[in-house]
């Protein structure tokens, strides 16, 4: 009688599992989509984070994303039809693709224009010859030489 | 050293332009393309926080680079344990399940840069404190004063990771939001809400209507919070005070969102953002630093004392000569 109501108990517990998990991987899908949206009711928020109470754009937009995602299409195909609804500016982040890549490529090339100038700079420090202190800036009565010692010597008990 | 002080410069510089750049690129593709394409805060996060975190890896790194003279000894010696600890508190914090690439990766930062800070204070107290046989504590102190700048810059570097570690807690926001009737509940993270009544108080210059809501952590009762909505009618707008429970650990926000246009019901929206406090207290600690790094190094004040003494006070005895000299402090 146990071991009956356990399997039962057991295969219930495993058929609510299997009917959760794919309600839950959609929840996660449209939350995933969805921050790829921004909210079309001006308040210009990304459509998952709009806070209006009673906004009835977000509402109308999620329940339409997550009727596409029940119906099995595809992100690039929910995308193209939000923005054949919406136009261009329901995208929360530019598209990685047309003119919208130099918005991405941009920092980049920043980073590698300024980059190769910092290396630039840094290389013609490095070939620049060391001057030597000139001879009127000189302690009274200390050679050049000297001076070197000297100055090797502040250098080791200083490294730290 | 000086090429890190370039590469500071430079990402400081490319987070700005790259922050320009994306302000402006809807402008820019409505003129281009006839479309105008919006640039939201997804497009700044991937943009600004690898940018954030070379930041965060040079303020560790760059201050302790010796000037002109850096060499691979110097850079094991000074980088070596540090880049241990903070690996090992990866790996601790990993195990511990955290998963969030960005958030993982500031938080080893943040150890790598408070060990090198931790490291730079220690090794110069301990020489102040071999020579005068003061605690370690006042030989900090001591060194501190005697080098403002330097150890205050650190103090800086030390409030800036303070409110990286706030910033990191950013990838775990909850947030939920639910029509409660008085008696229902509501559960975010570890604290349960309880909305037990509501009441409405006329003031002079508006109308507030405020929700009297029990926080409960881990099943006890823990606090009241009163979320309130101000009606002001001289200019038809209306305006919410958040409730607001803050700890080291995370702030709780209860906003009273307004009512239902359906019931009518109060819609009560409650965010958890994890460390926001670190971020405050990382700015006390910046500002804190920016004082100490303002006040005169001690020699100093001690030289112009001894230059403004007045001609006619009594010499001191030769031996009793105070021996300083104004140097600039090396920084």
């Amino acid at each position: 009688m146990i071991n009956r109501r356990f399997i039962a108990i057991f295969n219930l517990t495993c058929l609510t599992g299997m009917l959760a998990l794919p309600v839950a991987a959609q929840i996660d899908r449209a939350k995933q989509i969805g921050g790829k949206f921004m909210c079309m009711c001006n308040c210009n928020q990304v459509l998952t984070q709009c806070n209006h109470v009673g906004c009835t754009v977000s509402t109308a937009m999620l329940k339409e994303l997550d009727q596409r995602l029940a119906r099995g299409e595809s992100e690039t195909a929910i995308t193209q039809g939000f923005v054949q609804e919406f136009g261009t500016q329901v995208y929360a982040e530019p598209p990685k693709s047309g003119i919208s890549l130099v918005a991405w490529s941009l920092p980049s090339i920043y980073l590698a224009v300024g980059t190769a100038l910092v290396v630039m700079v840094i290389w013609r420090w490095r070939a620049r010859p060391h001057l030597r202190p000139a001879a009127a800036n000189m302690p009274a009565g200390m050679s050049a030489d000297r001076l070197e010692d000297v100055r090797q010597r502040v250098a080791r008990e200083t490294e730290d | 050293m000086e090429s890190s002080f370039l590469f500071n410069n430079l990402i400081l510089l490319v987070s700005c332009v790259a922050v320009l750049s994306g302000t402006l690129f809807p402008v820019f593709s409505e003129w281009l393309s006839g479309s105008r394409i919006s640039v939201g805060k997804p497009f700044f996060d991937k943009v600004n926080i690898p940018l954030g975190l070379i930041l965060l890896f040079l303020t560790g790194v760059g201050p302790l680079l010796a000037w002109r003279k850096t060499s691979v000894d110097s850079l094991k010696r000074n980088f070596g344990w540090p880049l241990v600890v903070g690996l090992t508190a990866g790996a601790v914090l990993f195990a511990l399940g955290l998963r969030e690439f960005y958030s993982l990766v500031c938080l080893i930062l943040c150890v790598f840069v408070t060990s090198t800070i931790g490291m730079e204070f220690f090794r110069g107290a301990r020489v102040l404190k071999a020579r005068s046989g003061s605690s370690l504590m006042t030989s900090a102190v001591d060194l501190t004063m005697r080098n403002t700048r330097r150890y205050g810059g650190y103090i800086v570097h030390m409030g800036m990771v303070l409110i990286f570690v706030g910033l990191s807690g950013a990838a775990f926001n909850k947030d939920a939001q639910k029509e409660m009737q008085p008696g229902s509940t509501m559960t975010i993270g570890r604290y349960t809400l309880l909305l037990q009544s509501m009441d409405t108080k006329p003031e002079p210059n508006y109308t507030s209507e405020r929700l009297i809501v029990e926080v409960m952590k881990d099943s006890k009762p823990l606090m009241m919070l009163y979320p309130e909505r101000r009606y002001f009618p001289a200019n038809q707008e209306s305006g919410t005070m958040v409730a607001i429970y803050s700890t080291l650990r995370e702030d709780l926000y209860v906003v009273y969102a307004g009512r239902s246009p359906d019931n009518e019901v109060p819609v009560i929206h409650t965010y958890l953002n994890p460390l926001v406090k670190w971020i405050w207290l990382g700015g006390v600690v910046v500002v804190l630093g920016t004082f100490v790094t303002l006040l005169p190094n001690r020699r100093a004040v001690l030289a112009l004392s001894a230059v403004q003494q007045p001609a006619s006070a009594p010499s001191l005895s030769p031996s009793l000569q105070p021996q300083v000299t104004l140097r600039e402090g090396h920084d």
